[in-house]
């Protein structure tokens, strides 16, 4: 079983949609969101949802207010500033440190787990799709990215599938250390722009510290043909395959504005995407990389 | 010897599992009577630093040995100043990992 | 006056706009908080660059006063320590990992032998720095940048906001999402500046973003970019909500190469110098329910020959 994630580091660059269309490839698989603060893959996918499960991240801090007696060394001692001067525990800033409630001199505040948002086992039409959604305010430590890893990999074990295709998250912080750490590919869905490229460089930082095999996948590749030969120097000094190239098609923006998937007519866009996924595979299949 | 391998489900069935932080079992084998103890891994679901954990319940029992597959980074730097010898295994059956370290057919990590 | 620039989705503009808005105000004062992957510096290029260190205080052990009792890995939430007791194999250990330490200080603060100091521990930077606004004042920039491979994204947004000018319009350009990084940005705003694409995923992500605007019952508004029609699924939405859209910024290839040469929107067409300062104009003048009635039907949407002109 291959796990292939798509990464972007900044967001916006096409990513979700890449990710789509290339799930929408039949075959035998299993789909992954990761992207999950704002995710956005299942509008495209249309899943119908077959199980939901509550997600408990980490504990917050809550005062009982009939044994407090305000002598505020928790709010001396809190460094998150989550306590109010009037003794209100604002729940997106409590890490759960829980140093509050061991010195409170009344024993006033417990700790209690934090429910942090929802993941979902769904149908798609085109394998089981593993997704879920972060509380708002809630704290992206990439726990629930795992979680979401973990069980779309035991599905896709079980199915016996070939691949397991993941969105991944933007950014170079845990969420995203979390979502490509053992995959066999991570596909760095990048555009050629001055901001672009500027991501591009931090993310690779990530990839490389992880050693995480990478390719890169150019998207709207016309908009500025000076920045496209950038990225293709870019990844030849560091020796990454370019993925592919795929220019800006009125017609993709049209049917993802419609809530469309983009293929569906043999046009240049379902062309380029058979070729980014031949791609793909060749380098899948012919390196020993082993998926932990 | 007292060997301690991660594991899947309890003994006998049980096959080693790759994974350590987030393993299913922690079992420990007296490879003399073949007595098995099996622990069910409480940190699986932490939320971080599930390796490192499981890497103090094994120092606490100090077995001659431990079988698994892959250890992160904070639990390898626990086991190696431990200096308990962790050896790779395959996810083969308890007993095939127990029989190959016995005969000199596992390697050594080198954490 | 703090303006805050947001979306719930990322790449929908809020850069772009933010930046073109900060270069048409009079003593502004620019916050890039988007610390893992901050963009505003290749727009305003600020120069005369300072970097001060953001830190978190993490424990550092005297292991030849603790006893190894254990109770600091007990304590810590976050599974960042470990203790090995001493034995006949050596004298025991105490290991902290660093990247799981959230720097709460509950082993500094609990170790009963007062074996546990704190040092800093550098996970970012603050960069300030000045750059040149339309009117050719000099104005101040700061960014939080986070060090790769450190997963702590709000003490480094905490850092720069501490940068805040409060006599300036201070205008802060926030990470993507809705979570903790989000809300610790635009917390404590006069307005936030919601950006979004008529698009399924921006309308999906704007909802989540206007829920947790709502929450934080901070005044706010829309700017829909790369729009392809004055009346769109957003424009929809927004009249149901009753949220002002601020601006409609047609799509236009011009602005999407220009934006690829990290040239603002203001300088790859000065059209829409005006357009920004009424959006200015507007949130800053009218008490914030009534930002409605201060926008006129022009400001909306830009003038219909220019998008004539810059269709495609």
């Amino acid at each position: 079983m291959k796990q292939i994630i798509f990464i972007s580091g900044k967001g916006g660059t096409g990513k979700t949609v890449l990710t789509a269309s290339v799930a929408s490839l039949p075959k035998s698989q299993v789909i992954a969101d990761c992207d999950v603060d704002a995710a956005n893959l299942h509008l495209l996918l249309k899943p119908v949802i077959r199980e939901t499960h509550r997600f408990i991240s980490g504990k917050e801090a809550i005062i009982d207010r009939d044994v407090c007696r305000e002598c505020s060394e928790c709010i001396s001692l809190c460094r998150y500033e989550a306590i109010s001067p009037d003794f209100f525990i604002h729940s997106h800033k409590c890490e759960g440190c829980g140093l509050c409630s061991r010195i409170c001199p009344e024993h006033a505040i417990s700790m209690q787990e934090k429910v942090a948002g929802e993941w979902y086992i769904s149908e798609t039409g085109f394998g089981e799709f593993v997704h879920a959604r972060l509380g708002i305010g809630a704290d992206n430590s990439g726990k629930l990215v795992s979680k979401i890893k973990q069980k779309s990999k035991s599905l896709a074990r079980d199915n016996k599938s070939d691949y397991l295709i993941i969105d991944g998250p933007p950014g170079i912080a845990c969420p995203l250390i979390a979502a490509v750490s053992g995959v066999n590919l991570a596909v760095i869905v990048t555009e050629p722009t001055k901001s672009g490229i500027h991501d591009l460089e931090r993310v690779l930082g990530i990839t490389n510290h992880f050693r995480v095999d990478t390719g890169i996948l150019i998207n709207k590749s016309d908009l500025n043909p000076d920045y496209a030969d950038k990225i293709v120097s870019l990844a030849e000094m560091n020796q990454i395959p370019i993925i592919g190239k795929i220019p800006y098609l009125p017609e993709v923006f049209e049917a993802v504005s419609q809530g469309e998937l983009p293929i569906s007519d043999n046009g240049i866009f379902e062309l380029l995407i058979h070729k980014a996924w031949g791609n793909i595979t060749s380098l899948t299949d012919t390196k020993q990389v082993e998926a932990i | 010897m007292q060997v301690c391998i991660s594991a899947n489900s309890e003994y006998p069935d049980a096959q080693m599992d790759a994974k350590f932080g987030r393993c299913q079992y922690l079992l420990f084998i007296d490879t003399d009577t073949m007595k098995v103890e099996s622990f069910p891994n409480a940190y699986k679901d932490a939320q971080s630093g599930a390796g490192t954990q499981v890497a103090q319940e094994v120092i606490s029992r100090n077995p001659d040995a431990l079988i698994t597959g892959h250890v992160g980074p904070h639990a390898a730097e626990l086991l190696k100043s431990s200096r308990i010898p962790v050896y790779s295994a395959e996810e083969v059956t308890v007993r095939t990992a127990i029989d190959d370290l016995l005969n000199d057919r596992l390697k050594q990590q080198d954490l | 006056m703090v303006i805050a620039v947001a979306s719930g989705k990322g790449g929908t503009g809020k850069t772009t706009i933010s930046t073109s808005l900060a270069l048409v105000t009079p003593q502004v004062q620019f916050i890039d908080a988007d610390v893992e992957e901050p963009n505003a510096h290749i727009f305003l290029q600020p120069d005369h660059l300072i970097q001060q260190s953001a830190a978190l205080k993490i424990p550092s052990i005297d292991l030849s006063v603790c006893t190894r009792c254990g109770l600091c890995q007990e304590i810590c939430e976050f599974n960042a320590l470990a203790v090995l007791p001493e034995s006949e194999k050596g004298p025991g250990n105490v290991f902290l990992f660093e990247t799981l330490c959230h720097g709460c200080g509950a082993c500094y603060h609990l170790c009963p032998e007062n074996a546990i100091t704190e040092r800093a521990k550098e996970i970012g930077i603050v960069e300030s720095g000045v750059f040149q606004n339309l009117q050719d004042e000099n104005c101040e920039f700061i960014h939080g940048v986070l060090n790769l491979n450190e997963s702590l994204t709000t003490p480094v947004i905490k850092d720069v906001k501490e940068q805040i000018d409060s006599q300036k319009t201070v205008i802060i350009d926030a990470p993507p999402g809705t979570s903790c990084p989000m809300i610790e940005a635009v917390e404590d705003s006069d307005f936030c500046i919601l950006v979004t694409e008529p698009t399924p995923f921006g309308l999906h992500d704007l909802d989540l973003a206007v829920e947790v605007i709502r929450q934080m019952d901070i005044p706010h508004g829309v700017i829909v970019n790369r729009s392809q029609d004055r009346h769109n699924i957003i424009t929809d939405y927004c009249g149901k909500r009753n949220i002002p859209i601020l601006l409609q910024i047609p799509y236009s290839k011009r602005i999407a190469e220009g934006y690829s040469k990290g040239i603002p929107l203001v300088k790859i067409d000065p059209h829409y110098i005006k357009q920004f300062q009424e959006v200015l104009v507007a949130i800053q003048n009218q008490p914030p329910k009534d930002i409605s009635s201060a926008l006129n039907e022009s400001l909306l949407y830009a003038d219909p020959h220019f998008f004539d002109e810059n269709a495609q």
